[in-house]
This record gives C-alpha cells, structure tokens and sequence, in this order.
C-alpha cells in the first residue's frame, strides 16, 4: 500500500509539473511553481540532515577504535568553530565571509592545481597505455586542438582558404559535443519518462 | 518555452509512449538483443571478487540534486546503487556511499538501512556507509579522496554527475590497483575519464547500465526506444542537411 501510494504521488507530481509547462498561466503553472518551491525547501532540509549526519560520522571515527582517521578531528573543529561564529556574528558580517571564503577558495585552488598538473600527466601517460586506434586519434587531435586554440592559425586570417580552413576544424568539437549531448539527452529524457510514469522507482528502498 | 518547442516535445513525448507501449506489450522486444558492455561485465567480475575475496566496494552518486538538470544522472547512480547493493548482499563487507547532494545521501542510507534489516544485522549503523562527502564541486571530491583510498577496497564506481576533478580519484585508483568504472554525464569528466580508464563509459551509456545489469525488460524497451529515436535524429539531420544543400531550406 506504502509503495503504490509513494509511486502515485510522484507520478502526480510529476505530471503536474509537465502539464503546467505546456499551459502557461493557468492553475497548472501555479502548481508547478509551488511543487518547484516544495522540491527547493525539501532539498534544503535534506543537505541540513546530511550535514548533520557527515559530522556523526567524522564524530564516530574520532571516538571510535576501529576507523581512526586522523582528518575527522580537523572537520570536527573547523565546523564547530564556521557554525559558532557564523550563529554568533551572521552569515553576512565580512569576518565571517572571509573566513570562509579564504579557507574554501585556499583549499579548491590547491585542489585545481592538483588536479592540473594530475591531468598533464596522465596525458602523458595515455600514450604509453593505450595503443588502439581510437586512443590515437583522441590523442592526435586533442595535440591539434590544442595548437589551434592557443591562436597559431589567426596569423593567417586574412588569408581566404586558411580562415576557412581554421573554422571548420574548430567546429569539429563542437559538432561532436553535440553529438553526445544529444545522446544523452536522449538517455535522460526515458530516464525521467520511466520514473514519472512509475516504472522504474530508484528512490524507493526495496 | 515558446508553443512549437513544447509542441515539438509533447510530439516526441507521444512518439516515445506508442514506441514503448508496442514494444512492452508485443513480442517485438525479443528480436533484439543488448549488446553487452565489456566495462559492466568488467564490473561484475570484479564486484564477484570484491565479494569472495572480502573486500570493500565504494560507489560515489555525484554531486547532482535530484530536482536540477544532471538529476536523472544522479537517479542513475541510485539505480545503480539498488542493483550493486543487492548483488553484494553477501559481502562481510558493506559498500561504502558517498554523494555531493543531500537529498542523494538521504535516499542511499535508506537502501543501506533496508539491507541491514533484511540481513537482520546486529549493527544499525547505515549512517556511515553512506554519507555526504561534500556540497560544492571540489570539495565533494576532497571528500571522497579519503574513503576511495582506504586499502581494504577493491572496486570503485563512479556514476552520476561528476566533472573533469574525476580525475583525482581515478588517478588515486590507478595507483592502488583499484578496479574503476567512471560513468558521467559531464562532457569534461567523460573525457577525462576516457584518459584514465579503459572502462569509461562515454556519452549515453550512462543510462544503459540499469538495462545491462538487471533482466527487467522495462529496461530493455527503453534503451531499444533510446536507440530508435537515436536513428531518428540522425535521419532528421540528413534530410535537413540534403534540403540546405539541394537548396530548399
């Protein structure tokens, strides 16, 4: 009873919120908005109870003597110290924003360069470890790409032929972009298709 | 959304039910076969290892919510999640989740909470197989760098919404030996993925895992009416691109 109460529901849902796209202005459009802000305010009570659950986590790897991580009395303390003085001061007082804006974007710019310089060498790598025809190809014209996006062609602009020549090939990934978008397009339009019509319940537990 | 747009979609979404409707209730559907995916069967081997060796699997949703664009990436990886748990129900140990998103976390801990139940477990504590690792881009992966090189796993899947910073963790997985299936439907993260792993799973493929891993033939009429309407693209943009060429467009 449970389960088809849940799968009726999210199909109404979902199929409100279809029919207010298609009429504009009506009730139905209403009603998708409120469903739309519904979704918003759950999500946020969502990550708010995940949060919450992230910092028991850490909290049983500090006390626990099974899955000691050395991180978690890091996170303990950090976050403790954020939401103290984030309740404390506000969220809009400029301590409390650069405090965290410093901490986050230090950490996310050493995370970038580490991944930067990760990439480069697995670029590297790629040659020596896949020989096919394909991991050729993918190598040759990202080489290609690279030389033509960093400008060597533009010397030649005013050149008819070599201009033309720039264009085309510069098109190419994006016509291949669009190609996969396409697909997966595709592939996410029956995806939303089966849960709406309840075929398919990922969210359900069983 | 102007009114051709949405009629064109509504058309689409027609043709979408009749083709699914012919194809479910018709013996239509058993002509074709699915090709199989040499990475899922790749995956399989390896999660049937994870098991008999008694070793840990880690799979990571993504950073997605479910309400915005990459949603249906991120029901994937739910998919995914209910198939792998099911499957590893034997395992002494359990997977570990993580995911980018609350409302993901939430939905995966219940699917842990349920096995525990029916394996009638002693431990009640779903809470930390599945956990949140992070709410922005980088800092969901600098959360799951620590759980992805814990050295009693052997298999880790990736399917959701994950951008090119995969790279970090498949790197990391590559020198620990780690099996790795990568599935996104992040353009930068696919190519990355496909610099990193022979297992990449690239553009739509994505959304074939459910029918590559479960016999459900809702599945199988939906990846067939995927691969229909492919065809069906591709025939528009041949009859547009004659048309501009004879000049009639």
């Amino acid at each position: 009873m449970k389960k088809i109460f849940l799968a009726v529901v999210s199909s109404v849902s979902g199929l409100l919120l279809i029919l207010g796209l298609f009429f504009p202005g009506t009730i139905l459009d209403r009603i998708r908005l409120y469903i739309l802000d519904w979704a918003i305010v759950v999500g946020a009570i969502a990550l708010a109870i995940a949060i919450i659950n992230l910092f028991s986590v850490h909290w049983n790897k500090v006390f626990s003597n099974e899955k000691r991580d050395y991180a978690s009395p890091f996170f303990i303390v950090g976050f403790i110290t954020v939401v103290l003085i984030g309740i404390l001061l506000g969220p809009n007082n400029q301590f409390f924003v650069n405090l965290t804006s410093a901490t986050i974007i230090t950490v996310e710019t050493s995370l970038l360069a580490v991944l930067a310089l990760t990439l480069s060498l697995a670029s590297f790598r790629f040659f020596t470890r896949k020989q096919n025809l394909l991991s050729i190809v993918f190598g040759i014209s990202s080489i290609i790409f690279l030389l033509l996006f960093s400008g060597i062609l533009s010397l030649g602009e005013n050149i008819p032929l070599l201009k033309a020549l720039n264009n085309a090939i510069t098109s190419l990934p994006i016509a291949g972009s669009t190609g996969i978008l396409i697909g997966i397009s595709l592939g996410a339009i029956l995806t939303s298709l089966r849960i709406l019509f309840g075929f398919d319940r990922p969210y359900d537990r069983k | 959304m102007s009114s051709t747009i949405l009629t064109f979609f509504l058309i689409f979404i027609l043709i979408i039910l009749i083709a699914g409707s012919i194809f479910y209730f018709s013996s239509l559907k058993n002509r074709f076969e699915i090709r199989k995916s040499s990475s899922l069967l790749n995956l399989r081997k390896s999660i049937g290892l994870s098991i008999e060796h008694g070793k840990g699997l880690h799979i990571s949703l993504g950073k997605s919510d479910l309400y915005n664009i990459h949603g249906d990436a991120s029901l994937i990886g739910l998919e995914t999640l209910n198939m792998i748990i099911d499957q590893s129900i034997l395992s002494d140990n359990p997977p570990i989740t993580t995911a980018g998103s609350g409302d993901l976390t939430l939905l995966a801990q219940s699917k842990h909470e349920n096995v525990l139940y029916d394996k009638s477990s002693s431990t009640s504590d779903f809470h930390s197989h599945a956990y949140l690792s992070g709410a922005t881009n980088l800092s969901y992966i600098a959360g799951v760098i620590p759980p992805s090189s814990d050295e009693n796993l052997s298999t880790q899947i990736f399917v959701g919404n994950i951008g090119p910073e995969i790279g970090l963790l498949l790197d990391a997985n590559q020198k620990k030996n780690h099996y790795s299936l990568p599935a996104t439907d992040s353009l930068e993260g696919q190519s990355v993925s496909f610099a990193y792993s022979d297992d990449a799973l690239i553009g739509e493929e994505i959304f074939s895992i459910p029918a590559q891993m479960s016999n459900n033939s809702i599945f199988k009429v939906s990846l067939l009416i995927q691969d229909l309407l492919r065809w069906l693209v591709i025939a528009i943009i041949l009859f547009v691109l004659f048309f501009k060429f004879v000049g009639l467009i």
